[in-house]
């Protein structure tokens, strides 16, 4: 070959703003918030990886994200009252307001509840294994949403809106914080093995901030990325041949253009992509991991087998410097047999199912981030769209197994960074039915969590037709008592 | 600087307003009153003076709605009332005044004090006994530092203004470029030389049909780069059908308009596309801008049952719409006020640069724009809602009847012609029969068929559609005769339970006895889109002996290209086996459903590709009869859907679950020279109500009306907008870079009776149009950065990048493989996948030639673009997207490197290289390569560094290099 590596024509002071790796990629806000204060000619060098403002105990988000609607009542919210209420109707003569137009009978938990750990905290035999690491767990008992309506429910969970276009969590965090990984997406999606999510890739999308901030969905395999390789291969030396030669061309067409970043940032991109080949397969390649460890996550068991290895999969990337990684427990909303938490007609079976599935592997996640003291600056977030109600799904004065959506109380936990860990937010009534005590909406869950990331909430924003906009719109403020 | 990922302006830095200078401006006459009356004890006029003040600095929290401390300073009745700390202005005693005496003490207003001269006219007020004027003080009269009022620049009427005279001009080429070359000159900038010819055709070329240009269309100009020859070239492709195709793609963006409905279930919106193809034609027809506008909101009611009008009107309905809505009033009024804020959010930035959504909840915090008016315009769209419209004559109808009568005997005639010749009318598009024939046919014996179909598998496998026509399975004797058949039909597929599994069928024939027969399977897809797929396949006589047997596992023979796997399935594409042979015109897939387990998949052509009329006779009648044919059928579109509208109520705080007052239809106070009444009764019907719409928002008076398009199409092609913000023209937005070149354009393009391609004409004559973007063609280039790096003055074109969709549509281009078929419903490069009633879309890179149509008849679902489009910025449809973000990022080049796609145009490309050149060697293929990727020829060191890549691994990998240059991608 005659080509050759040149050194570059581009000036070495250029070279800062084309360093989009460690620290640069994806600032984004950062900018933002430079420019309108202002300050925007401080920023020439090197920003650093946390956003101005606070001190940020956490660093990364993992995010399991329950599908469907889990039952608070059945799970991490003990109400002994409801065993009391058992097979009565609800009292005092408010109708209420469920998705189906209807209300059965009072119906106790499914499962028993126990005091867990040193902290006490209440949970039920639903998730044995969590229970055992209460005491990591910040349980928030008073959620509420706005709707009882499953997409606009989760879309609200996921980008702090009902509708379709908004940017997602994980997109605000990219944008915000910006990639600390080389060769590896800022937000990686691993969806259920049994359907993505209703709405697909609406749920992750980047919405309105520029497409980088994209959740990227990891299928199975080792080349989990689209594209991550070429559809047909090539011999080696004719990849690295045709890479160098389109190298020489855009190193000369862009010497010839030295103010136009584009072409700089195109190329560095090549490289980039090129360095992906082999992080992205290193990543996904459990080989380095001890049988004991897959073990603990339940890796090969058949029912632990899928959530497992996204478990354990997010540590990896976690430790190797991804900011946010989202698992989903469930996949579409309807159909037959369920695929989630949607627990209309027999919350039994289906929770039971379900949480077989989880709650091993989910576990296993707290314990070994704790082990390794990546906890320390991790927050694991396990959420769900809105709870279920605590009378059955059914006719008035009938009992059945089912529960039916309810979005005015049910429970979120987050563990890790930051956090008061072996503590109760908030209180539903005496049923487990509304939130009565420190209510915690959408907008504040979210400002808590940019909150734990050194992120103000209100300082977060995009410009979007005709508006600043923000992850948490005009509303939220972080609940401060869970905060250690 | 903005960040080096994001290099198109989001807007977010260099956006930040300056609201002092226009502010300035307006108020000029009012500073001078307020200014001159120093003067002490002169009583300030209430209206001019002392409303302004109020209005500007204290009714922002003061106000009727949420008065703060419960003092509302906007009627007289409640100003003297005074707040919760009781009276708040004592007439005649301004130091008893609690209102003055916090003024003075600068605790009011609380982060700005008053300046001097408003201090005094406030005391001057009170000491003359607080005299009130006009009876409410409307706090949107006068825009202040925090919000804009009625006096903001782009809601008043445009201004006549003649272009600025330049000495000795001799860089101008029409009023565009004195206006720009004025301002540039008092920033004291030098225009770039114009670029070079081969630079300027690619613009114009990517700019107006999104297409590269033809090398000898370059070389043509090269050698006689005049304006002449200019302007001709943009007449051209003004005039060619690209050009609609290219610029519609702008519009939809700014009409969100997408393929499913989004939500929870994102259902297939499967008629939606005839909207995509109103606009394509419309902006080809050039029809008038105002016209265009009007049939979005009204052509249903302007043009009743047509397809025009109806396929108009799928502006409105182009966006998300939620189909599950729960069993409550609330949960469905709070779905219904949701699409109708979409549809009103997109109507009035698209149509106004305003953002009247932002209204919903409270007045607008920004603009003009008052809570009760955001309903009042909510009204006027609450006739409608989304749905499908059957449109067409009426079924039985005399003329329907005659119409009917003429398409059979048009079609009769059209056969025995064709039979003449020997030629055959086929009802199915395309067939495969085996080549072997079958000794399956012995007088009297009973065969049975046993055959596996599933509508499922293919559309998981290729394109998907729910309407699925048939497959046609039949036995031929020699002489194409047919002995038996057995149409499997849809619906006896559709409700099987596990659909990924092939389902089993069968049936019985009878031998005649009249020789070996040939198998046939063919599709019937009068929607001319895929039949079905057929997997293992088996005749039995009546003992049981197998004597066929197939389950197409030939299919998976080595020399079929382009295999794919897409979530476990692969399919192999120019199907051809020793077993079966391609009978019909178009092309036949295999489908591995499982592992080894292959299926043939007919794919279908198009409704013209049936009958390939011969002669001249053929030709006539096979026209008149597609004409015909077009007439009697009745469409389905995706549109308006006209309901009872009922009596409009306000909700409070934007919440369903609180009714307030009810509301009639109405415009906005705030668009000056243009009444807001619709004059309508609060019940008036939804003709009446958008009727009214369409003439306020088109009135010839409606500012921001004609400055919103005119700065969309000065957008595309300067890069920027005069205005950045081209959704929003209001406070949050932008600033006008040029006020005055936008009023003049406004009136201009009025003028010019709406025409857009006019209004192209005069922008890419321009000489700012014309100039080079690159900085070693300006004469001064390091000075024109640091005084204006961000080009606002216009000293250079901006380089740019294409777009998702022509990059895509310049690889076809290049490769020699565009399919430049237009219109009718989409290609779907998604496979259609469902889990209950939710749909999901999951991206692939189906091959045939259906799929390499242009971009903008891709199939626009919501929630997944192929990775190509979507890391190249093309935007989901979800909410409207007036500029697109330029990104650059790993994942682009992975895509852009590794695609499958563009791994397969780098290997048409090199196929056509190879048929194009004459000298066949390295060199020349190298040369040719150049010459069609990047329209020039390879220097020296270019062409030798491509020869040896060539002659060491092979002309494609050279084809994909130049593909994914920069050069190719990126336009000075």
């Amino acid at each position: 070959m005659t080509f050759s590596e040149q050194t570059s024509g581009v000036p070495q002071s250029r070279r800062s703003f084309l360093d989009f790796s460690v620290s640069g990629l994806g600032t984004a806000a950062l900018w933002t918030l430079l420019n309108k204060d202002g300050r925007r000619a401080q920023a020439a060098g090197p920003a650093t990886d946390n956003f101005p403002g606070f001190p940020a105990p956490a660093k990364s988000i993992i995010h399991i994200c329950l599908v469907g609607g889990y039952s608070q009542v059945d799970s991490f919210d003990y109400k002994p009252n409801l065993d009391a209420l058992h097979n009565k109707s609800i009292p005092g003569d408010g109708r209420p307001d469920t998705f189906f137009g209807s209300a059965g009978l009072l119906c106790k938990s499914h499962w028993k509840f126990r005091q867990r750990g040193s902290s006490g905290l209440w949970i039920s035999d639903l998730f044995p294994r969590l229970a055992a690491v209460a005491d990591q767990l910040t349980l928030i008992n008073s959620m509420v949403s706005d709707t009882a309506n499953h997409t606009p429910a989760t879309f609200q969970q996921l980008t702090g809106f009902q509708s379709n276009g908004f940017p997602s969590l994980g997109s605000w965090l990219s944008y915000g914080l910006g990639n600390a990984s080389e060769s590896l997406p800022t937000f990686i999606v691993l969806p259920d093995a049994r359907s993505l999510p209703s709405g697909g890739a609406a749920n992750w999308s980047h919405g309105f901030l520029p497409a980088e901030h994209q959740g990227t969905l990891f299928h199975g395999g080792k080349a989990p990325i689209r594209e991550l390789f070429a559809a047909e291969p090539v011999s080696a030396a004719a990849e690295s041949d045709a890479r160098l030669l389109l190298r020489q061309l855009n190193r000369k067409h862009a010497s010839r253009r030295e103010t136009n970043d584009l072409l700089r940032a195109r190329m560095r991109a090549y490289e980039l992509a090129a360095r992906m080949q082999t992080s992205v397969p290193e990543a996904v390649d459990f080989s380095g991991e001890t049988r004991e460890i897959q073990a603990l996550y339940g890796v090969g068991q058949p029912h632990t087998d899928d959530c497992a290895r996204r478990c354990l999969l997010s540590r990896r990337l976690v430790e190797r410097g991804v900011r946010f990684v989202q698992i989903f427990s469930g996949g579409a909303f309807g159909g037959q047999p369920r695929h989630g938490w949607d627990s209309h007609e027999n919350c039994r079976a289906d929770h039971a199912r379900e949480a077989r599935m989880i709650d091993q592997p989910v576990a296993a996640l707290i314990h070994d981030l704790h082990q390794r003291g990546m906890l320390e600056d991790t927050l694991v977030v396990f959420t769900t769209e809105f709870g279920r109600t605590p009378f059955a799904h059914a006719p008035a004065g009938v009992m059945a197994l089912g529960r039916d959506h309810n979005p005015e109380g049910f429970t979120n936990w987050m563990a890790g960074a930051g956090l008061k860990a072996g503590y109760a937010h908030g209180r539903t009534d005496d049923i487990g039915w509304k939130a009565v005590e420190n209510p915690v909406t959408w907008p504040d869950f979210h400002a808590t969590l940019l909150h734990l990331l050194g992120i103000d909430h209100e300082r977060l924003t995009f410009y979007h037709n005709g508006i600043e906009r923000r992850l948490t719109n005009v509303h939220g403020q972080p609940v401060r008592q869970v905060l250690a | 600087m903005l960040p080096q990922t994001t290099t198109k302006r989001t807007g977010l830095g260099n956006r930040r307003r300056s609201t002092v200078t226009v502010i300035g401006q307006l108020c000029l006459p009012l500073l001078i009153v307020v200014l001159c009356p120093e003067s002490r004890g002169a009583d300030p006029d209430f209206d001019t003076d002392v409303a302004r003040v109020l209005a500007t600095h204290c009714l922002e929290c003061h106000n009727t709605s949420e008065p703060r401390g419960k003092l509302d300073l906007s009627s007289r009745v409640s100003a003297q009332r005074g707040g919760e700390h009781g009276r708040a202005i004592i007439p005649g005693d301004p130091d008893q005044s609690r209102l003055w005496r916090r003024i003075l003490a600068n605790e009011m207003p609380p982060e700005k004090q008053l300046p001097a001269a408003d201090k005094s006219i406030i005391r001057d007020w009170i000491r003359g006994g607080a005299r009130w004027g006009s009876e409410r003080i409307d706090r949107f009269q006068f825009s202040t530092d925090n919000r804009g009022g009625y006096d903001w620049w782009s809601l008043q009427r445009l201004q006549v203004i003649r272009p600025p005279a330049i000495a000795d001009d001799t860089w101008s080429h029409n009023a565009v470029d004195r206006f720009i070359a004025a301002r540039r000159a008092k920033a004291n900038l030098q225009p770039a030389l114009p670029a070079n010819p081969r630079t300027l055709v690619r613009r114009l070329y990517f700019d107006l049909i999104g297409l590269p240009p033809p090398l000898e269309v370059i070389q043509s100009f090269q050698r006689n780069a005049t304006q002449m020859a200019w302007t001709q070239l943009v007449d051209d492709l003004l005039d060619s059908p690209q050009y609609g195709e290219r610029w519609a793609q702008h519009w939809l963006d700014v009409a969100r308009f997408g393929e499913t409905e989004g939500y929870e279930y994102n259902v297939p919106r499967e008629h939606a596309w005839h909207y995509r193809d109103w606009v394509i034609r419309s902006l080809n027809a050039d029809l008038p801008y105002d016209q265009f506008v009007r049939m979005q909101l009204a052509g249903d009611l302007l043009q009743p049952n047509s397809t025009e009008g109806a396929a108009a009107v799928g502006f409105l309905v182009a966006g998300v719409h939620n189909t599950v809505l729960g069993k409550s009033e609330v949960m469905r009024r709070t779905s219904r006020h949701e699409e109708l804020q979409e549809m009103l959010g997109t109507t009035t930035q698209a149509l106004l640069g305003l953002t009247v959504h932002c209204a919903r909840c409270h007045d607008h915090k920004f603009d003009p724009i008052s809570n009760r008016e955001y309903y009042e315009l909510l009204a006027a769209l609450d006739g409608i809602t989304h749905g499908t419209r059957k449109i067409g004559p009426r079924p039985g109808s005399q003329q329907t009847v005659a119409w009917t009568t003429k398409q059979t005997q048009l079609t009769q005639r059209l056969s025995n012609l064709a039979r003449k010749r020997g030629g055959r009318l086929s009802r199915s598009v395309n067939a495969i029969r085996s080549a072997a024939s079958l000794a399956a046919n012995t007088a009297g014996t009973t065969y049975t068929v046993t055959l596996k179909i599933s509508p499922t598998v293919w559309a998981d496998a290729t394109q998907a559609t729910t309407h699925p026509d048939g497959i046609l399975l039949k036995l031929l004797r020699s002489n194409g005769s047919t002995l038996a058949e057995t149409l499997l039909k849809p619906k006896t597929w559709t409700s099987g339970g596990n659909q990924q599994q092939f389902e089993e069928r069968r049936f019985e024939y009878r031998g005649d006895g009249s020789g070996n027969l040939q198998l046939e399977i063919s599709s019937l897809p009068a929607t001319g889109r895929f039949g079905g797929a057929v997997d293992d396949l088996q005749i039995r006589d009546s003992r049981g002996r197998v004597l066929f047997d197939s389950n197409f596992n030939q299919l998976q023979h080595p020399s079929h290209r382009g295999t794919q796997a897409h979530t476990g399935l692969k399919i192999f594409w120019g199907m051809q086996s020793a077993q079966w042979k391609r009978s019909g015109v178009n092309t036949m897939h295999a489908v591995e459903h499982q592992p080894g387990n292959l299926a043939v998949q007919l794919f279908g052509g198009w409704p013209d590709t049936k009958f390939q009329p011969v002669t001249e006779t053929e030709q006539q009648i096979a026209d008149e009869l597609q004409a015909i044919t077009q007439r009697i059928r009745r469409q389905p579109v995706y549109t308006v859907v006209s309901r009872e509208p009922g009596i409009m109520r306000m909700l409070q705080r934007g919440d369903p679950r609180h009714l307030g007052p009810e509301v009639g239809p109405s415009g906005l106070k705030a668009i000056s020279g243009v009444p807001s009444t619709f004059g309508l009764a609060k019940t008036a019907s939804d003709a009446d109500r958008r009727l009214k719409l369409a003439e306020w928002i088109t009135h010839r008076e409606n500012g921001p009306f004609h400055r919103a398009i005119v700065n969309r199409i000065w957008h595309h092609h300067f890069g920027r907008g005069l205005v950045e913000t081209t959704n929003d023209l209001g406070f949050n937005g932008g600033q006008p870079s040029h006020p005055e070149l936008l009023d003049w354009l406004a009136i201009w393009f009025r003028d010019h009776r709406y025409s857009l391609k006019a209004l192209h004409r005069l922008l890419v004559t321009s000489a700012a149009y014309q100039q080079s973007s690159l900085i070693t063609d300006h004469p001064n280039a390091h000075a024109a950065l640091r005084k204006d790096r961000h080009n606002r003055w216009l000293w250079r074109q901006e380089s740019r990048r294409l777009d998702a969709e022509t990059v895509r549509d310049s690889m076809l281009f290049i490769a020699g493989t565009l399919n430049s078929r237009p219109f009718g419903a989409g290609y779907r490069d998604v496979k259609i996948e469902r889990v209950g009633s939710a749909h999901y879309y999951r991206a692939f890179d189906p091959l045939g030639d259906e799929f390499n149509r242009r971009t903008i008849y891709r199939w626009h679902a919501r929630g997944e673009r192929n990775s190509l489009l979507e890391t190249f910025d093309c935007p989901d449809p979800s909410a409207t997207t007036p500029t697109r973000n330029v990104t650059t990022t790993p994942n682009q080049a992975l895509s852009h490197w590794n695609h499958s796609f563009v791994i397969r145009m780098s290997r048409q490309f090199a196929d056509r290289v190879r048929r194009e050149v004459e000298i066949k060697d390295s060199q020349g293929q190298a040369l040719r390569a150049w010459q069609l990727a990047l329209c020039r020829e390879p220097d020296g060191d270019e062409l030798k560094s491509a020869v040896e890549l060539i002659d060491r691994h092979g002309l494609p990998l050279l084809c994909r290099v130049l593909l994914n240059c920069s050069e190719s991608i990126v336009i000075d």
